[in-house]
């Protein structure tokens, strides 16, 4: 799986490319490590061509709420596939994480 | 065996007491027969019949004392031969003073007129010594001819052997052997004689002591040989001219030097110490060379068996830096052994005669990342890397460095030093190359047996594991008057984190619960054993599945680690009211299928996974639910791994597959569905491997 990092402003966004399984979820993670050492931004990651998510992709966004919250960052999902939206679902994190349509309305929710 | 042998010994030896006896016997009648005027004849011929058998009977006395198997015991021959001259000489010596003793003034020994029964007993006695030491160490050095001997060596030696002792029978006569009449018998025995003495291959086996201790030993021998030699012929000649009746006559009946036997053994006695010593002499300087090969040997051999005694790989490591050293004859050196993972980080060194600072130095300015290929790293002159710090190489001047390389993996590198310049020939290199790419394998094979030894153990582990994993689980099988229940749980390994289980609450009330750990393998494992801990003891609480699940997720969140959460499900079904209390925590939504409408229903709540929010803030995110249930219907719990597996092309099962195949089954008993959808998923899969645990539990109601 590949993340691509870009700088907006205020918020950092990862654009996931592929599946999210057991070995790309480490790599995740340490982005999400970085970013949280960094502070200052927001986070805006973008699941449209987010194929397939592994419990250990649920795993590295769930273990990241509190500290997110601590360090008053935002975490927003956007461009789920209904598959991988119903996934969030049935764990019950789509009520835990920020997760909106598009990418505009994730930006909107950043500004 | 040897009974038999000690047998015929002890009759060699009543022979030749006894022939020796004879011997006297008829010399003396000879003498007698002499001074009487009558013809001695008859009493020389049989003195010399019974002096013909003395020998022989003495030769084959130790023919059959030193014959036997082939060792490699020669120092211990050689001792045995210089011990017995020496006893002989000693005791002949004895024997001399004595006569001194007898005869002070020369009157019985006299050289003019001899008393003839003194000086020929006297010439006996010694005779009998020399007899005796001849053919004693004439068969002790046979052995040393016969030391790793080819078949025409044999034949030779055979042909030779029996020459001599059927030239026993030329005692009847005296032989002038440099007369020209035998001068070719002469030639023939010469040839034999230096032909049989080149065969010397017993010194290449001893080591320098011996061969020095051999040396001084032979060289006794050799001398004894001389004495006793000298003895006959001066002894002879002694008596030679001395007048008597007969013209031609002579004081000592016997001349030894005159028989061909006695000839022949003694030249061949002489002339092979003659040989030995002088072979063994110009052996010593070149003998550590042979000890070096040997012991180069025993090292090949005690490394490579090794690794049969499954020795310590440090025990292999200090072998091979230790023969490395000796091989070459290196002043210093160390072994670097790299860690398993990177293969560049050192894990280990062992050293000789350098210490730590020093190899530092050492392995900078040989700097092995330099030489690619994985011959040996050869540097012939240290100073030549001109190099700004000189000062270690006051100490080494030369040095080699050799990759400890297989096939398949770099083990390490070995270093050795020399204090002279150029210090290391090419047949040094060779060898010690040889000698580390044996040692490469050695190792590679010792960590192959080690690792293969411990899959072994950690195989025969998991296969426990699988079987207490398993015994955690229910019966597969559970019939009531009210349900009938067919469970399954397939991990995708040996061990997995699903989890399912059953607790009778009362007669009427059964609570069923099927959880799922996130991941799978050991860890999974786990936490689906503290899971049922969990559930047994909750369970025992008279509380609403809602409160199971706050409370489970308090117990649980202690345990878990960072990325780890649990989904979780759990149904009380009464019998008495029809329904089914539940709450969904995360997993997948069960089914329920109603038999008089014919269709599926996904029982809906919302529930977050256990382990997510690790406090209070969880419980509002989870609460119970109520539904109804008919005679006939089925409630279908599993976990993801069923609807998320993939078939050949890479198509998800997902929800409606696993309920169009619960619809088309429904009619059946639980057992019957529960044993076909997993038929079915087998065939969905195909030959696959399993990526995920799977879990499956059918409940009809009656």
């Amino acid at each position: 799986m590949n993340i691509n990092k870009s700088k907006q402003d205020s918020y950092l966004v990862f654009q996931l490319e592929g599946d999210l399984d057991a070995s790309s979820s480490i790599l995740l993670d340490k982005e999400i490590k970085l970013a949280l050492e960094d502070k200052s931004h927001d986070l805006l990651v973008d699941c449209e061509k987010l194929a397939y998510i592994s419990s250990a992709g649920l795993g590295v966004f769930m273990s990241y709420i509190k500290d997110l919250e601590t360090a008053n960052m935002k975490l927003v999902l956007c461009s789920l596939s209904p598959k991988v939206y119903k996934v969030f679902e049935i764990l019950g994190l789509n009520n835990l994480l920020k997760i909106v349509e598009s990418k505009a309305d994730a930006e909107a929710v950043l500004k | 065996m040897r009974l038999e042998k000690k047998g015929i010994s002890r009759i060699y030896i009543a022979v030749m007491i006894v022939s020796w006896t004879l011997t006297a016997y008829f010399s003396f009648q000879s003498i007698h027969n002499s001074d009487a005027g009558v013809s001695t004849a008859l009493s020389d011929a049989l003195q010399n019949v019974f002096l013909g058998t003395f020998i022989v009977s003495t030769f084959l006395r130790f023919k059959l004392q030193t014959g036997g198997a082939v060792g490699y015991k020669f120092n211990e021959l050689i001792w045995r031969g210089f011990v017995l001259g020496s006893t002989l000489l000693l005791s002949l010596f004895f024997v001399y003073m004595t006569m001194a003793v007898v005869d002070p003034d020369k009157i019985l020994y006299n050289e003019e007129s001899p008393n003839a029964i003194f000086i020929n007993t006297y010439y006996l006695i010694n005779m009998a010594f020399i007899i005796i030491f001849v053919a004693n160490i004439f068969y002790i050095y046979k052995r040393m001819v016969m030391f790793q001997r080819s078949r025409n060596l044999l034949i030779s030696w055979n042909i030779f052997e029996y020459l001599t002792l059927l030239s026993v029978f030329t005692i009847f006569w005296d032989i002038d052997f440099l007369s020209n009449t035998y001068f070719e018998i002469l030639i023939v025995v010469s040839i034999f004689v230096f032909g049989l003495s080149v065969n010397l291959k017993w010194v290449a086996y001893m080591n320098f002591n011996q061969k020095l201790r051999s040396v001084f030993l032979m060289s006794f021998i050799l001398i004894i040989g001389l004495i006793f030699a000298t003895y006959i012929y001066e002894q002879y000649d002694l008596f030679k001219h001395t007048t008597h009746q007969n013209v031609d006559g002579h004081y000592l009946k016997i001349n030894l030097g005159a028989k061909g036997i006695v000839l022949i053994s003694f030249s061949f006695v002489l002339i092979y110490s003659v040989s030995g010593v002088l072979v063994l002499l110009f052996n010593l300087p070149t003998s550590s060379v042979f000890e070096q090969k040997f012991s180069e040997v025993l090292n090949f051999q005690r490394l490579s068996q090794s690794i049969k005694m499954g020795d310590k790989e440090e025990k292999i490591y200090t072998l091979l830096l230790d023969s490395s050293i000796n091989t070459v004859m290196a002043e210093a050196g160390w072994l670097e052994i790299y860690s398993d993972q990177d293969k560049v980080e050192i894990k280990e060194i062992f050293k000789q005669n350098i210490g730590d600072e020093n190899i530092k130095i050492m392995r900078q300015i040989i700097d092995i990342s330099k030489h690619h290929g994985n011959d040996p790293y050869l540097i012939r002159n240290l100073r030549k890397l001109n190099l700004k710090d000189d000062t270690i190489l006051y100490k080494y001047k030369s040095a080699i460095a050799i990759k400890l390389n297989t096939h398949s993996s770099k083990i390490g590198v070995i270093y050795l030093l020399k204090k002279v310049k150029d210090g290391f020939d090419k047949e040094l290199v060779e060898a010690l190359s040889t000698f580390v790419d044996q040692a490469s394998v050695t190792i590679e094979n010792n960590k192959l047996v080690r690792e293969a030894i411990e899959n072994q153990r950690i195989k025969e582990e998991m296969k426990i594991a699988r079987s207490v994993q398993q015994s955690l689980l229910p019966n597969a099988e559970i019939k009531s008057p009210y349900f009938d229940l067919s469970a399954f749980s397939l991990p995708a390994t040996e061990v997995g984190g699903d989890y399912y289980d059953t607790f009778k609450l009362s007669d009427k009330q059964l609570a069923v619960v099927i959880g799922d750990v996130s991941g799978h393998g050991t860890s999974a494992a786990f936490h689906m054993a503290q899971l049922k801990g969990v559930f047994q003891s909750l369970i025992q609480l008279d509380i609403s599945p809602g409160e199971f699940m706050r409370k489970a997720n308090m117990a649980l969140s202690r345990c878990l680690e960072k990325h780890i959460f649990v989904t979780l499900s759990i149904h009380f079904i009464n019998f008495e009211t029809n329904t089914i209390t539940y709450a969904r925590a995360g997993h997948c939504p069960a089914i329920l299928y109603q038999k008089e409408q014919d269709q599926i229903f996904t029982p809906d709540s919302k529930g977050l996974g256990l382990g997510i929010l690790r406090d209070e803030s969880y419980n509002q995110y989870i609460k119970s639910h109520k539904i109804s249930f008919q005679s006939g219907d089925l409630l279908v719990l599993y976990t993801d791994g069923i609807t998320e597996m993939r078939n050949s092309v890479g198509v998800e099962l997902d929800y409606e597959g696993l309920e169009s195949m619960v619809k088309g089954l429904a009619l059946l008993s639980a057992e019957e569905i529960s044993r076909k959808i997993k038929e079915n998923l087998n065939k969905y899969c195909g030959e696959k491997d399993a990526d995920d645990d799977r879990t499956l539990v059918v409940i009809k109601f009656k």
